[in-house]
C-alpha cells in the first residue's frame, strides 16, 4: 500500500487504490504507471491537457479497455481487469463519456435500467430516492432521453448510475459539449447531490478550473503520467499548472 | 447439351468431386504427346478436345477428355489410324471466348497433327468454329446453339440436335399422345430460350391448345400461386422442363392444392435420375411416377456391342465407379462415337488430312446401299480392308446429318417402369419434329 | 378476386416462415453487431438434420425441437469460437462480414460433401387443404403460421415483460452502458445467439418441409429474402422484420399470381426499394435509431 497519507487525513476508508496502471488500445499503451487513490466521501478530479490520457485511465479502471500492467483495488480487494458489470455489482458506478443514456427509452425507463440488478420493490425504492435527490428529473420522467437537453441528459445519466447506490462513481467528462455555464451547474449539482448521498467521485474533466473548484483533491495527468497530485486548491493556486492547462484564463472564467 | 445443364448448379462441388478424376486422367497420359511414329509413313493423329479445363466449368473438360481418351484407347487397341497412334490434347477454352480465341489459335499453330477437333463449346463456339474451319480441321461439336441450325461451315459436324429441336419434340410427343390441352411450365434452370420457343411454336404449329404458359423461377420455396393458375387452366397434361428440385416442389404443391388430382407430366430425360424419381415417388406415389411421367430425350440406341466396348475402355482408364456413374451420360458417348466415325473416315480416305477425309464422315455415318453396319472401330477397319462400304452405328446410334451438317432430331420417350429402370414408350420421328418447327 | 385472396393466403404462409428466420437474423445483428451471412448456411444444416430425423421416423414437431436446440448450440459455438474472438481483436465490421461469408461458404459445401449435392425430398403429408375466408392452405401451412405467430408473441413478451428482455434491449442499444447497469452482456450475447440459432433451426425445418424438395443451396437462396425482410423492417428491428417478411411473402405471391412468375421477385424487391426510398432506415425505425431493439 502506498504511503501518501498527507492528503487523506480528513477522509475515511480508502475505496479505490490504483498502482502503476498501464492501459491502452490494442497494443498501444496510452497511459503508464498511473497511481491514484480515492477515499470515502472524497471527490477526486483527474485533469490535464487534451490527449493526456485522462479518459483512458478511467476506461482502464472501468474494465472496458485493455490493462497492460498495474493493480486496482476496491475496498481492499483486487479487482484488476474485472469486467465493468462485475465492478458495478461491487459498488462502482460508471458514466461513460458521450452516449450515457439509452436515447430511445424514457427517463423512467433509463432509471429502471439503472436498477436492473434490483428486485422490483427495491427498484421502486431506489427510484424514489434518486427522484428525492434530483427532483428536477420528476417532470421529465415520461420523456424520451433523446428529447432532453445535454444538461438534462447528464442528470438522467447520473440518476441511472445512482440507482444502485454505488460507493464510488466514475464520471468520464460529464460536461463534454456543454456551455461553460451549464458545466458549472452540472458539476456543482453532481457534487452536491453525491456528497449528500455519501458517494465518492472520481471525475475526469477537461474543463479543469470548474472541476478543481469543486473537487477535494486532483491528479494532473500529462502525457500519460501523473505530473502532480495535490489538494485541488493547491493546484488551482499553482501558477505553472495554470500555464500548462488552464490557459491563464482565470479572470474570464471566474466572471461566469 | 444435356451434360451442361444438369451439372451447372453444383459446379464447385463437381470440381471438388472430380478433381480426383482429373488427376487420374492426367496420370493416364492422355495429354499431347508428340511421338513421331518413326515407322514407315504412319503419322499420329492428335484430337484436340476443346472444352473448359480450368475455371468453374472445368468438370466439363474432365468429362470430355475422358470420352476422348476412351476413343483413342479403342482406336489404338485396333492398331491406330492408318498405323498411327491417336492421342487427345486438351485445348482449354475456359468457357470464355476471350480465353478460347488465343488458346484455340495457339493449338492450331503448335499442335502437330491436329487433325480433329471435338468439344462442348456453346459459350465459345462463335470464336472456335471459324478458327478450326479456316484451319480445315473437322469439328465434332455438341453445342446447342440455334444459330447453327442453318450452318454452312464445311468442317462443322453437330452430333446432337439443338435445343429448339428438343422443345419441338416435346410438342410433337404431346400430339402423338392425342392430347389437346396442355399447360407449359418452364423454369429458368433447366430450359433454354430456344427450347421454350421450340415447344411453344411446335404446339401452335401442330394445333395443340396451350392452356397456360408459365415461366417460373427455379428452386423457389413456394409455387402456390403459379400452381393455382395452372390448375384453373384445366390442362390434360403439363409439359415442364426445369431442374429436378423445382419440378418436385412444383408437383407436390400441385397435388396439395388440387385435392390430389395431378395431370401427367411430360418432361425431359435430364430428370431421369434416382433422386428425382424417389422424391416424386414419396410425394406423388409410385403409380404416378411409373405411369404418368414421360421423359423425352435425344434418341439413344444404346447399341450393346458399342456400349460395352466404350465402357470397357473407360474401365481400363478409370476406376469402375466413375466409369459407370458419370461417363455414360448422354453427350459423352456421342462425342466418343463422333471420334470413331472420324477415325473410320480417315481410314476410308487413306488420309488423316482434314480436307481429304472430311467428306467421308458423311459416308461412314449414312452408309448407303450395301453398306455393312459396324458397331466398333475394329469391325469397321476389317470391313474397309475387305473393300466394303460401312455404316457405323455406335453407342449413340447412327448419325443422320442433314445439309447443314446437323444431326436430324429423332427423339425417344421413356417411362420409369420400376425403381431401377426405364423403358421406351414412344419415339418421335424427325419428320414430326420438322413439322412442329414449321 | 378469390384468386387474390388465395395468393395473399399463400403469401402469409411463406411470409410466416420467412418471419421466423428474419427476426432471428435481425436480432442477432441488433444485439451483437455481427451481420452473420452464415445464418443461411445454418438454416441449410437444420433443414438436413430435420430431414434426416423425419426420415428416421421421428415426428415432425419432435424433430423441430431437436433441430432448434442443435442449431441454437451450433450458432452459439459459431459466435463464441469465431466472431467473438475476431471482435475482441478489433476486427473491423468489413472484416467481420467477410469472415461470416467464408464461414457461410464453408458450411454450405460441408453440407454438400456430407449430404451430397443432389436434392432430397420430404415425404410429408401436408394434411388436407382447408379453405376459409378465401384462403386455401394446407394443415401444415396453418400450423407453421400458428408457430410463427406464437414465436413472435413469445418474443414480444420476452422483450417487453422480462428482465432478460430488458437486458437484450440494453445490450443492443449500448453495450458499455448496459454493462454499467450491471448487465452481463457476454451472457446476453450468448443467449441471443442461442435463441436466434433456435429460430434459424425452426425456420429451416419449416421451410424445408413446406418446400418439399431442397438441396444444399436452400439457405443461401433464402438468406437473400431474410436480408430483404430485415432491411425492409429496419436492421435490428424485430417487429420490422416480421412486417417485412409478410410484405415480401405476400407481394411475391400476388405478383406470381397476376404476372410473369419469373418477375415475382422483381416486383417484391421493387416494392422494397420504393419503401426504402421513402423510409431509408426501414419501416419501423425512427430517425437516429441505431437499433430497433432499443426502441
Amino acid at each position: 500500500m502506498a504511503d501518501e497519507g498527507c492528503h487523506d487525513d480528513m477522509a475515511g476508508e480508502v475505496l479505490l487504490e490504483v498502482q502503476s496502471l498501464s492501459a491502452g488500445y490494442g497494443n498501444v499503451e496510452i497511459v503508464s504507471g498511473v497511481s491514484l487513490k480515492v477515499s470515502e466521501g472524497e471527490m477526486v478530479a483527474l485533469v490535464g491537457p487534451n490527449g493526456a490520457g485522462k479518459s483512458t485511465v478511467l476506461r482502464g479502471l472501468a474494465g472496458v479497455i485493455r490493462v497492460f500492467d498495474g493493480t486496482v483495488k476496491f475496498l481492499g480487494k483486487e479487482v484488476t481487469r474485472h469486467p465493468l458489470e462485475s465492478l458495478v455489482r461491487q459498488g462502482i458506478g460508471y458514466i461513460p463519456q458521450g452516449d450515457d443514456t439509452f436515447p430511445h427509452l424514457t427517463v423512467k425507463e433509463n432509471l429502471e435500467m439503472g436498477g436492473y440488478l434490483l428486485a422490483t420493490n427495491e427498484r421502486r425504492q431506489a427510484m424514489s430516492h434518486v427522484l428525492d435527490r434530483w427532483p428536477q428529473l420528476v417532470p421529465m420522467l415520461k420523456r424520451r432521453a433523446s428529447t432532453l437537453s445535454g444538461g438534462q441528459q447528464k442528470m438522467v445519466a447520473l440518476g441511472r448510475a445512482m440507482m444502485l447506490r454505488p460507493r464510488l462513481i466514475m464520471l468520464d467528462e460529464p460536461t463534454a459539449g456543454l456551455s461553460d455555464e451549464l458545466t458549472r451547474m452540472v458539476i456543482t449539482d453532481i457534487a452536491l447531490g453525491l456528497a449528500r448521498a455519501g458517494t465518492s467521485v472520481l471525475l475526469v474533466e477537461q474543463k479543469a478550473r470548474v472541476a478543481l473548484e469543486t473537487a477535494d483533491r486532483a491528479y494532473v495527468l500529462v502525457n500519460g503520467r501523473v505530473a502532480m497530485d495535490a489538494p485541488a486548491t493547491e493546484i488551482l493556486a499553482d501558477e505553472s499548472m495554470a500555464e500548462v492547462f488552464l490557459g491563464g484564463r482565470s479572470g474570464a472564467e471566474r466572471a461566469g | 447439351m444435356r451434360v451442361r445443364r444438369a451439372q451447372v448448379r453444383s459446379v464447385p462441388v463437381a470440381i471438388v468431386l472430380l478433381s480426383s478424376l482429373a488427376l487420374l486422367l492426367a496420370a493416364c497420359g492422355t495429354g499431347p504427346s508428340s511421338s513421331s511414329g518413326g515407322t514407315h509413313k504412319a503419322t499420329p493423329v492428335t484430337v484436340g478436345v476443346v472444352a473448359p479445363f480450368t475455371g468453374n466449368q472445368a468438370f466439363i473438360g474432365t468429362f470430355f477428355g475422358a470420352a476422348c481418351s476412351a476413343a483413342a484407347y479403342v482406336v489404338d487397341q485396333a492398331g491406330g489410324v492408318l498405323g498411327g497412334k491417336m492421342t487427345c490434347a486438351h485445348v482449354d477454352n475456359t468457357g470464355d471466348p476471350a480465353d478460347a480465341e488465343p488458346n484455340v489459335a495457339r493449338a492450331i499453330a503448335t499442335l502437330s497433327n491436329f487433325d480433329l477437333a471435338v468439344g462442348l463449346d456453346s459459350a465459345t463456339a462463335a470464336v472456335t468454329v471459324p478458327l478450326v474451319e479456316n484451319a480445315h480441321i473437322p469439328l465434332v461439336t455438341l453445342n446447342g446453339l440455334s444459330q447453327y441450325d442453318n450452318n454452312t461451315n464445311q468442317y462443322f459436324w453437330r452430333v446432337e440436335p439443338d435445343d429448339t429441336n428438343q422443345g419441338a419434340a416435346l410438342a410433337a410427343y404431346t400430339l402423338q399422345r392425342g392430347l389437346h390441352n396442355v399447360a407449359v411450365v418452364f423454369a429458368n434452370l433447366g430450359s433454354s430460350e430456344s427450347e421454350v420457343s421450340g415447344t411453344i411454336t411446335g404446339l401452335k404449329n401442330l394445333g395443340v391448345h396451350t392452356t397456360i404458359t408459365l415461366n417460373i423461377p427455379s428452386d423457389a420455396t413456394s409455387y402456390a400461386s403459379e400452381v393455382t393458375r395452372v390448375i384453373s387452366s384445366h390442362p390434360q397434361a403439363i409439359i415442364m422442363d426445369g431442374d429436378p428440385q423445382t419440378e418436385t416442389t412444383f408437383f407436390t404443391q400441385y397435388k396439395q392444392l388440387s385435392n390430389g388430382h395431378v395431370p401427367p407430366l411430360i418432361t425431359t430425360t435430364d430428370l431421369l435420375s434416382t433422386s428425382f424419381t424417389s422424391a416424386m415417388t414419396k410425394n406423388l406415389g409410385a403409380s404416378f411416377v411409373q405411369h404418368d411421367i414421360a421423359f423425352l430425350g435425344y434418341y439413344f440406341s444404346n447399341n450393346a456391342t458399342a456400349m460395352s466396348q466404350y465402357k470397357n475402355a473407360l474401365e481400363k482408364l478409370l476406376p469402375k465407379k466413375e466409369a459407370e456413374t458419370d461417363l455414360t451420360l448422354s453427350g459423352l458417348p456421342t462425342e466418343y462415337d463422333g471420334i470413331i466415325v472420324a477415325a473410320l473416315a480417315m481410314t476410308m480416305a487413306h488420309s488423316t488430312n482434314g480436307p481429304t477425309y472430311n467428306a467421308d464422315i458423311l459416308k461412314v455415318s449414312e452408309g448407303g446401299p450395301g453398306a455393312v453396319v459396324v458397331h466398333t472401330y475394329a469391325a469397321g477397319l476389317a470391313a474397309l480392308k475387305a473393300g466394303k462400304s460401312i455404316q457405323y452405328v455406335g453407342v449413340d446410334g447412327a448419325f443422320h446429318f442433314n445439309a447443314s451438317h446437323n444431326v436430324s432430331g429423332q427423339f425417344q420417350v421413356f417411362d420409369q417402369t420400376s425403381s431401377s429402370g426405364s423403358s421406351t414408350i414412344a419415339t418421335v420421328t424427325p419428320a414430326l419434329v420438322t413439322q412442329a418447327l414449321g | 378476386m378469390s384468386g387474390l385472396m388465395e395468393a395473399i393466403g399463400f403469401g402469409l404462409a411463406s411470409g410466416a416462415v420467412l418471419s421466423i428466420g428474419s427476426v432471428g437474423l435481425t436480432v442477432q445483428f441488433g444485439v451483437s453487431g455481427v451481420f452473420n451471412l452464415a445464418y443461411g448456411s445454418l438454416l441449410t444444416v437444420s433443414a438436413f438434420i430435420g430431414y434426416w430425423l423425419v426420415e428416421q421416423g421421428l415426428n415432425l414437431w419432435v424433430a423441430m425441437v431437436v433441430v432448434s436446440v442443435a442449431t441454437g448450440v451450433l450458432s452459439l459455438m459459431l459466435n463464441r469460437g469465431i466472431y467473438v474472438p475476431l471482435q475482441r481483436r478489433g476486427a473491423s465490421p468489413l472484416t467481420l462480414i467477410v469472415a461470416t461469408l467464408y464461414v457461410a461458404t464453408f458450411i454450405q459445401y460441408l453440407v454438400a460433401l456430407i449430404a451430397g449435392d443432389q436434392q432430397v425430398s420430404f415425404a410429408l403429408q401436408a394434411g388436407s387443404e382447408r379453405s376459409f375466408i378465401g384462403f386455401r392452405l394446407t394443415t401444415l401451412q396453418i400450423e407453421f403460421i400458428a408457430l410463427a405467430v406464437a414465436l413472435m408473441l413469445a418474443f414480444h413478451l420476452l422483450l417487453t415483460a422480462t428482465k432478460l428482455g430488458r437486458a437484450l434491449r440494453a445490450t443492443a442499444g449500448n453495450r458499455t452502458l448496459a454493462r454499467a447497469c450491471g448487465i452481463r452482456t457476454a451472457r446476453v450475447v450468448d443467449f441471443t445467439w442461442l435463441v436466434t440459432g433456435m429460430m434459424c433451426g425452426a425456420a429451416g425445418l419449416a421451410l424445408a418441409a413446406t418446400t418439399v424438395a431442397f438441396d444444399f443451396n436452400l439457405g443461401s437462396l433464402f438468406l437473400f429474402y431474410m436480408v430483404a425482410a430485415l432491411l425492409l423492417g429496419g436492421a435490428g428491428h424485430p417487429y420490422g422484420a416480421m412486417l417485412g417478411a409478410i410484405v415480401i411473402g405476400v407481394s411475391s405471391q400476388v405478383a406470381a399470381f397476376y404476372g410473369n412468375p419469373q418477375l415475382s421477385d422483381v416486383v417484391a424487391f421493387g416494392i422494397m426499394v420504393v419503401i426504402l426510398l421513402v423510409r431509408p432506415r426501414g419501416i419501423f425505425s425512427h430517425s437516429g435509431a441505431t437499433s430497433g431493439l432499443e426502441a
